[in-house]
């Protein structure tokens, strides 16, 4: 999964303006961020800081205001809209808070839904799918539909979801927020598997007890990255 | 009663608080329901008000036809063998239609005028309500002139003064006594349409008349069943009757004559019926379509009170509590569409009467009444009731615990969003139905419109004029009137020519009849009833084919020296040309009418014309005989005193009206003009009842459509709201714009598919109720059944097409972000 250009993410004088009515909100300002392959970072800050914007900018689901956004060489902050879309199927896995998975289709069916959105054959569809939920553990669970899942299931399909189109990067926003500690443990066990079999991992959070997982945190406070802030450290 | 009192405080207050919704709801429901009310309204004055005699299902016709032919009056001998010979009946009586020009009271009037037999209103149980009827000796030859006033001429022109009985009218320059005022609304059986009867006269017929001469039908006979008997029985004693009478009397019937009774009440309104149960049907309908998409939206504002409901039943609210204050709301949406469609019936009502060709019965007996209003009100509530249901049975069912403690996360509406795709597909299916109705409808009148009548009708000038039988009692001197009108018309600039005829085609009900002749040389004699050729008879003047635009295929058109006196001249039609000489040719053959004294001369065929369709352009044409006016059959009595004038125009036929009433004026300015029209309006009149049902049907499904549409676009654009999160979800994981296009345009048209099936399967069960309206067009026309489904695909295109945008553009990180 890792690939040899460095870093897979760049993000220079990065910002997001928000326009509502006559106000303006600075939701980031000046980002200046690189975040190596292979990398587990855990973005980290109180609320409305602007975790959750820098993590749609990195997703491709927002653009920035200003600055540049360099993903795997390749700029992405001017891409239209249907251009980021095709990106993202390709190079982007997210993983919710909330699961967001889709109630109207089973397990298989949502792990399969972003193959389908890049275009994959359906055979090929098909043995990552299972590769996927192999991993995670759920291949049991097919033809179920999240409804009938507990919360961690949830949350595992959710990953497998993510990680079955081998993207360049996962990003997690809480992904345990919704989950009790048993489920919640088991979920960063899977992630910092992941990450240690090559996967780079963005993952916000404002969980101490989840940030030792990272190998770096960053973080933000009033749409700025803090340098030099305590837990803006790699863990070796 | 308290807690009745506390719904509807509540479902008031939350009513208004809501304006737009109830103001979509009470339109869209006032829409279903002012149509019905409306349509309801015709319905029940037309077929449901009983019609004003005693016991009207006790009413049976008496009539005379051929087989496959149109039911025939009957002729004076074969009126008096019916009381005389037939048991089903205890007794009969007899009328006839006419006009006369009522003078001496005001300004001259021409009036429609009924002659009936002096027991017609016992037969029927009805008496004067002022005076009395006709005496004995007043129904005689002879007898004192007797009159009886219907109530609409007696306020009219008398002002209701119930001392006009016993007064002195004059009609036709004739001195008649008033004798008695009929009740309000009287006609006799079918003279419904229209105007109807303005006056009665007695028939007068002679019981001691020739009894052999059988040919002249013209009576209308109506019975009233004998206590025990049926109207089956009757139709077969009357049966028996007519073929007992052409066994006695062969060369006086043709080998297939027969007889039948038919109840009263089909007589009068059984042409109307058909129409009328479509339209009625057409907006029950529509009703059904208002009340889904009023449910659609109940739907959609159950999913933003499921927190209200769920803290409702929290404190304690039954789920039959709740589902009553639901429905109390939506009873009360019903009550205020029912208030407001009830007005909007009021004009529909005066529309439709307005509207109404003459041709549809009883059209005075329309209006609202108990019967109305209390239809409407239950249609009110079983509407309230129907739409208000699903929604609140939905209601309760939710996630009352989940809406509680979060109500973003309480589930995806499922249920709901299935009642409401349910309820779009029926919308689309029920459109489907109406579009399809509407559209053969309206092929079969343009259809129609394309049909040829046989004749040139454009620049075309009619009227009907009607001679005094008085100071014009002879056929010379009214001979010698039409050759001087014509003359002088023919004169008048801007008329290329005039000419007149005993009934023009297409022009009102004017009974053309037929009459039966047989071939010189090729009968026997007696002739049998195999030899007797039937046809339709007219009498015109010379120029008449001309004027009117018929082709003479072969031979002459008739001359002024086909006069009386001169051999005996007839045209007859291709379609009879064909009947009776196929293969030969017709020219130069002599043919004898039968009926003995009413017509003994040989008359030689000395033209074929063309095919006209005098009786629609629905029917086809029948076989057709033209005689000479002036040669007019002398045993029918005389020349005919009442004509169908025709000019042709240079320019614009209407610019001719003045000239003509001013040439008629000036050859006696007595004779009032009637019925004056282009050929054009007399067509368009003809097929208005038509034009007005298809109208109609299509404007219900011009609504249909429109309130499927804005189902349609409802559910939409409620599922893309709903399914934001979703379809940012979607785009989070790498759907382009195209995809979610796609997604949102799949789901409508797989509820378009469905109700385009659904739809279809109705409409070709509902077909079969249009069979009868629809002209050269069959009910199950496949291209008929294909249009109709892409006009379905276009709408509802139409409808997804502002939510799919709204999809496409949804902000993924907003969406996620709202979450």
């Amino acid at each position: 999964m890792p690939l040899a250009i460095d870093p897979l993410i760049r993000l220079t004088g990065l910002s997001k303006i928000f326009h509502t009515d006559e106000v303006e909100t600075h939701a980031l300002s000046g980002i200046d961020l690189d975040i190596k392959a292979g990398e587990y970072v855990a973005v980290c800050g109180p609320s409305g800081c602007g975790k959750t914007t820098l993590l749609s900018i990195l997703g491709l689901l927002d653009t920035p205001s200003e600055g540049s956004f360099v993903l795997a060489g390749e700029p992405v902050s001017t891409l239209s809209a249907a251009q980021r879309a095709r990106v993202r199927a390709r190079a982007v896995g997210f993983i919710f808070q909330a699961f967001n998975l889709i109630g109207d289709l089973t397990v298989y069916q949502n792990v399969e839904l972003p193959l389908k959105y890049r275009g994959m054959p359906a055979d090929e569809r098909r043995s990552a799918v299972l590769a996927a939920l192999d991993r995670v553990g759920l291949l049991h669970r097919l033809k179920h539909y999240p409804s009938q899942l507990s919360g961690g299931q949830q949350q595992r399909v959710a990953v497998a979801r993510a990680v079955a189109g081998r993207p360049l990067v996962l990003l997690a926003d809480e992904p345990t927020g919704n989950l009790d500690s048993a489920n919640g443990a088991e979920v960063t066990a899977l992630l910092r598997e992941l990450n240690q079999d090559g996967a780079t991992l963005v993952v916000v959070t404002h969980d101490p007890r989840y940030l030792r997982e990272a190998r770096r945190t960053v973080y933000l406070f009033d749409g700025r990255l803090v340098p030099g802030a305590p837990l803006d450290v790699e863990v070796a | 009663m308290n807690g009745v009192r506390q719904d509807l405080r509540y479902a008031w207050r939350g009513l208004r608080q809501r304006p737009g919704f109830t103001l979509v709801a009470v339109v869209t429901l006032a829409l279903g329901i002012g149509a019905n009310t409306a349509i309801f309204s015709v319905v029940n004055g037309v077929l449901l008000r009983p019609l004003p005699y005693d016991h009207p299902d006790r009413l049976a016709m008496v009539w005379g036809h051929r087989t496959q032919e149109p039911l025939a009056e009957l002729s004076v001998p074969e009126y008096w063998e019916l009381g005389e010979r037939t048991h089903a009946f205890a007794r009969v009586g007899a009328y006839a239609d006419g006009s006369a020009t009522l003078t001496g009271a005001g300004a001259p009037e021409r009036l429609r005028v009924g002659y009936m037999t002096a027991g017609v209103p016992a037969v029927l149980g009805v008496a004067p309500v002022v005076g009395r009827g006709f005496g004995r000796e007043e129904d005689l030859p002879g007898g004192p002139a007797a009159v009886l006033l219907s109530d609409a001429l007696w306020r009219r022109r008398f002002g209701a003064d119930p001392s006009v009985v016993g007064r002195a009218l004059t009609l036709d320059d004739t001195p008649l006594t008033v004798v008695g005022i009929m009740p309000p609304g009287f006609q006799l059986p079918d003279h419904y349409e229209g105007t109807g009867m303005e006056l009665w006269a007695p028939l007068q017929l002679d019981p001691a008349a020739d009894r052999s001469d059988r040919g002249w039908h013209f009576l209308d006979v109506v019975g009233r069943l004998r206590n025990g008997a049926t109207l089956e029985g009757a139709a077969a004693e009357t049966s028996a009757l007519m073929r007992g009478m052409r066994a006695e009397h062969p060369t006086e019937y043709a080998a297939e004559f027969d007889g039948t009774s038919t109840s009263v009440i089909g007589e009068v309104v059984g042409d109307v019926r058909p129409a009328l149960l479509v339209l009625l049907g057409a907006v029950a309908l529509l009703l059904l379509i208002a009340c889904a998409n009023v449910a659609g939206l109940l739907l959609a504002r159950a999913d933003t009170r499921q927190r209200e409901i769920a803290l409702r039943t929290a404190l304690g609210a039954g789920r039959s509590r709740l589902v009553r204050q639901l429905l109390t709301e939506s009873v009360l949406l019903a009550a205020a569409g029912g208030v407001v469609g009830a007005l909007l019936a009021v004009w529909g009502i005066r529309g439709l009467v307005l509207a109404a060709p003459a041709s549809v019965p009883r059209l005075d007996a329309v209006g609202i009444d108990v019967r109305v209003l209390g239809f409407t009100a239950a249609l009110t509530i079983l509407t309230g009731v129907l739409f208000g249901l699903a929604p609140a049975l939905h209601a309760i069912r939710g996630d009352l615990t989940g809406a509680l403690t979060d109500g973003a996360r309480a589930g995806t509406a499922g249920g709901r969003q299935r009642t409401r795709r349910l309820l779009v597909a029926g919308q689309i299916a029920i459109a489907l139905v109406l579009v399809t109705g509407a559209s053969l409808l309206v092929q079969s009148f343009l259809r129609l419109r394309q049909v040829d009548p046989g004749f040139r009708p454009e620049h075309l000038l009619t009227a009907r004029i009607e001679l005094s039988t008085v100071r014009y009692a002879t056929s010379d001197s009214r001979r010698t009137f039409y050759r001087e009108l014509l003359d002088r018309l023919g004169r008048v600039p801007g008329v290329r020519s005039a000419a007149m005829a005993r009934a023009l085609p297409m022009t009102g009900k004017l009974e053309i009849g037929d009459w039966s002749f047989v071939l010189e040389g090729r009968s026997a004699s007696p002739p049998l009833p195999s030899d007797w050729h039937p046809a339709d008879w007219q009498a015109v003047s010379p120029g008449y084919f001309a004027t009117m635009g018929i082709p003479i295929l072969r031979g002459r058109d008739f001359t002024a020296d086909d006069r009386v006196g001169a051999p005996g001249a007839i045209v007859v039609n291709r379609t009879l040309a064909r009947q009776a000489w196929p293969g030969e040719d017709p020219v130069g053959q002599r043919v004898l009418l039968g009926g003995g004294s009413v017509d003994s001369v040989w008359r030689t065929v000395v033209g074929i014309v063309g095919d006209v369709r005098h009786r629609g352009l629905s029917t086809e044409p029948r076989p057709e005989m033209y005689l000479p006016y002036a040669q007019f059959p002398a045993g029918t009595g005389s020349v005919t005193p009442s004509v169908s004038i025709v000019l042709r125009a240079a320019g614009d036929p209407e610019a001719l009206v003045p000239s003509l009433a001013a040439t008629v004026r000036g050859v006696d300015p007595d004779i009032p003009l009637s019925s004056v029209q282009t050929m054009e309006q007399a067509m368009g009149s003809w097929a208005a009842e038509r034009r007005l049902v298809m109208l109609l049907v299509t404007g219900f499904a011009l609504v249909a459509l429109t309130l499927g549409a804005v189902g349609i676009y409802g559910v939409m654009a409620h599922l893309v709201g709903q399914r934001e999160r979703e379809i940012g979800i979607r785009m989070a994981l790498g759907a382009v714009p195209d995809q979610i296009l796609r997604l949102v345009v799949s789901q409508s048209a797989w509820l378009v598919a469905g109700g385009i099936a659904a739809g279809t399967a109705a409409a070709l069960a509902a077909g079969r109720l249009l069979a009868g309206l629809l002209f050269h067009i069959r009910p199950t026309d496949p291209l008929t059944f294909v249009g109709t489904a892409l006009i379905l695909v276009v709408v509802a295109a139409a409808a997804t097409v502002a939510p799919a945008l709204r999809a496409v553009r949804t902000d993924p990180a907003h969406a996620l972000r709202s979450e």
